[in-house]
C-alpha cells in the first residue's frame, strides 16, 4: 500500500513545521513507554467479593487488588481465561509467599479494585487531541495492557481513599482510588545496596510506600526495611521522575538509611519535615550529618506529613475498606 | 537491471539502489511484492513516498541486520545493539520522522520498533509543553478543554 493511502498519514514536517506522527505509529510509540509512572485509574469499581469466592461472573482482563477485612493481607490478582481470578501474589505482609493455588475458603477477600491500566501513556493525552484520542481508545488500552501483562510486570500500588466534590452546594465524596504503578523493569537509579529499593509517594494522600525487589526481579510491597548487613547511608530524591512535576505542587522526598539501635532502617521521609524534626529533636550533629547528606535540598513548599510504612498504615487500609463498603 | 540475487529499489525522487535480495526482503512489503509478482524481482521496485536519503538509511540498517541474521558470528548481538544505538542517535528529528513512516510502510518491524523506542525515550518524563515544542505540535485544546484535561492529569504538569 502506498503510504499516502494509509490512514492518518501526516504531511511532511518540513512542509508545515509540525511533526504529526501517524496514529498507528504513535500508538506503537506509546506501547514502548514503560508502565511505571503515576496512574489514575479509569473508574473505581469496588466489588464486594463473596466470602470464599474468588471468581467473577465474567471474564475480566484486569488486575485487582484485594484487601482483607482485617487489613492483614494485601493481594494482587490477575484475571485469567475462563473468568477465573487467580491469586498471583501476596504482596503484604508476606511478600515472599507466592501462592498460585490458594484455597478459596482460606482467606476472606472482601474488596477488589481494578487498577488503572494506562500508566505512562496516560500522561500524554494532554499533548493534543490526536494524542488524547489514541490514548483513550479502548483498543489502545487493551494493547497496552496486554503488553504490560506479557512483560509479567508487577505493578504495585498506592491508594488514595477519596476525593471530595462539591455539587449543589454540598460536599460529596467521590469514590475514587488513585494509584501509583511502578514498572519492575524501570530504572530506579538508587546507589549501592538500595539499588533495588525505592519508594512510592502518593502526593495526594501523603503516604509513602516502599518497595524492594524480593523474588525473581519482581517488585514487592514491603515494610520498613531493616538490614543488619547494611552499614551505609543512602539517599535519593523521590520519586525518581519527580522532576517532571511542578515543585510547587509536589513534595520532595529522600530515601535514607537510619541507624537505630545498631540496626539500619531504610526509610523514606519527606524532606523538609524531616529536617525540621531533626532540628527540633536536637539530634547530635554527627548523626545529622550521617542521616542528612548536605546535598539534600530544602524545599520551601512541603507537606507537613511524613510517614513511614508502618503499623499506622493498617488503619489507613482499614479506612479505605470501611469507607467504600 | 539488477543481477541475479539482487533487487533494484527506486526512491520517489528517482534514485536507484541495487541491494541484495536478502537485504531488501527484510521489508515485508517488498518481500510480498517480490513473492506475488515476479516482475518486481527482475525490474525496478518503486518505493513510493520514500526519498533517496531515507531509502539509503533504510538500506544501511537492513544490510547490517540481514548479515547478522545470516551469520551470527559475523555480527554479534552486541555489535548490532551498538549499531542500532548509533543509528538512531545520529538521526535528526525530520529523518527520524521520515524513517518512522517509511519503516512502517515497508514493514521493517525491527527498525520500526527501534525508532518507536527512540521517540518514546524522547517523550518519556517530559511535560506536555516540552513535547509540543520538540515535535512542533499545536495545542489544539480550547482553554476549557485544557483546564479539564489538566484537572484530570495533575501529575503531568
Amino acid at each position: 500500500m502506498n503510504p499516502a493511502e494509509k490512514k492518518h498519514v501526516a504531511s511532511n514536517p518540513k512542509d508545515n513545521n509540525n511533526i504529526s506522527i501517524p496514529e498507528d505509529i504513535l500508538s506503537l510509540i506509546f506501547q514502548q513507554l514503560p508502565a511505571k509512572t503515576l496512574v489514575r485509574p479509569r473508574k473505581v469499581r469496588f466489588k464486594a467479593l463473596v466470602r470464599h469466592d474468588v471468581r467473577f461472573a465474567a471474564e475480566v482482563r484486569e488486575r485487582v487488588a484485594l484487601i482483607d477485612w482485617d487489613c492483614t493481607k494485601f493481594w494482587i490478582l490477575e484475571g485469567f481465561e475462563s473468568a477465573k481470578w487467580n491469586v498471583m501474589d501476596i504482596l503484604w505482609p508476606e511478600p515472599w509467599i507466592l501462592d498460585y493455588d490458594i484455597r478459596h475458603d482460606e482467606y476472606p477477600m472482601v474488596h477488589a479494585e481494578p487498577i488503572g491500566l494506562i500508566e505512562t501513556a496516560k500522561r500524554f493525552n494532554c499533548v493534543s487531541k490526536d494524542w488524547c484520542n489514541i490514548i483513550e481508545d479502548p483498543k489502545f488500552v487493551d494493547a497496552y495492557w496486554v503488553r504490560s501483562h506479557n512483560h509479567n510486570r508487577f505493578n504495585l500500588l498506592v491508594c488514595r481513599p477519596r476525593k471530595v466534590s462539591f455539587k449543589d452546594g454540598k460536599a460529596r465524596r467521590k469514590k475514587l482510588i488513585e494509584f501509583f504503578l511502578v514498572d519492575s523493569t524501570g530504572d530506579v537509579g538508587f546507589p549501592g545496596e538500595v539499588r533495588e529499593c525505592f519508594a512510592l509517594i502518593d502526593h495526594h494522600c501523603e503516604k509513602i510506600w516502599m518497595l524492594e525487589d524480593f523474588v525473581s526481579a519482581r517488585w514487592n510491597l514491603v515494610n520498613i526495611l531493616w538490614s543488619e548487613s547494611s552499614t551505609v547511608n543512602y539517599y535519593n530524591y523521590l520519586p525518581y521522575e519527580y522532576t517532571m512535576m511542578d515543585p510547587k505542587s509536589c513534595t520532595k522526598f529522600t530515601c535514607l538509611c537510619h541507624n537505630v539501635n545498631e540496626k539500619n532502617a531504610r526509610m523514606v521521609q519527606e524532606l523538609s519535615t524531616l529536617i525540621d524534626e531533626m532540628d527540633g529533636d536536637g539530634i547530635s550533629p554527627g548523626l545529622l550529618d550521617t542521616i542528612y547528606p548536605l546535598k539534600v535540598e530544602r524545599l520551601a513548599l512541603a507537606a507537613t506529613i511524613h510517614q513511614l510504612w508502618n503499623i499506622r498504615e493498617l488503619s489507613f487500609l482499614a479506612a479505605i475498606v470501611a469507607e467504600n463498603l | 537491471m539488477a543481477s541475479k540475487g539482487n533487487l533494484t529499489l527506486k526512491s520517489c525522487n528517482g534514485k536507484e539502489f541495487i541491494v541484495e535480495e536478502k537485504v531488501a526482503v527484510m521489508s515485508t512489503t517488498i518481500k510480498n511484492m517480490v513473492d506475488v509478482d515476479d516482475s518486481f524481482a527482475q525490474g525496478v521496485i518503486p518505493i513510493i513516498g520514500v526519498d533517496g536519503k531515507i531509502l539509503a538509511k533504510l538500506i544501511e540498517y537492513c544490510k547490517e541486520h540481514a548479515e547478522a541474521d545470516e551469520d551470527e558470528e559475523v555480527k554479534s548481538e552486541e555489535y548490532l545493539k551498538k549499531f542500532d544505538e548509533k543509528f538512531v542517535d545520529e538521526l535528526n528529528l525530520n529523518d527520524l520522522y521520515d524513517l518512522l513512516k517509511a519503516s512502517n510502510y515497508l514493514e521493517i518491524t525491527k527498525l520500526l520498533n527501534l525508532l518507536c523506542q527512540k521517540v518514546a525515550s524522547m517523550i518519556k518524563g517530559k511535560k506536555p509543553e516540552e513535547i509540543r515544542r520538540i515535535f512542533n505540535i499545536k495545542n489544539d485544546f480550547t482553554p476549557e478543554e485544557e483546564e479539564e484535561i489538566n484537572r484530570q492529569n495533575p501529575w503531568a504538569f
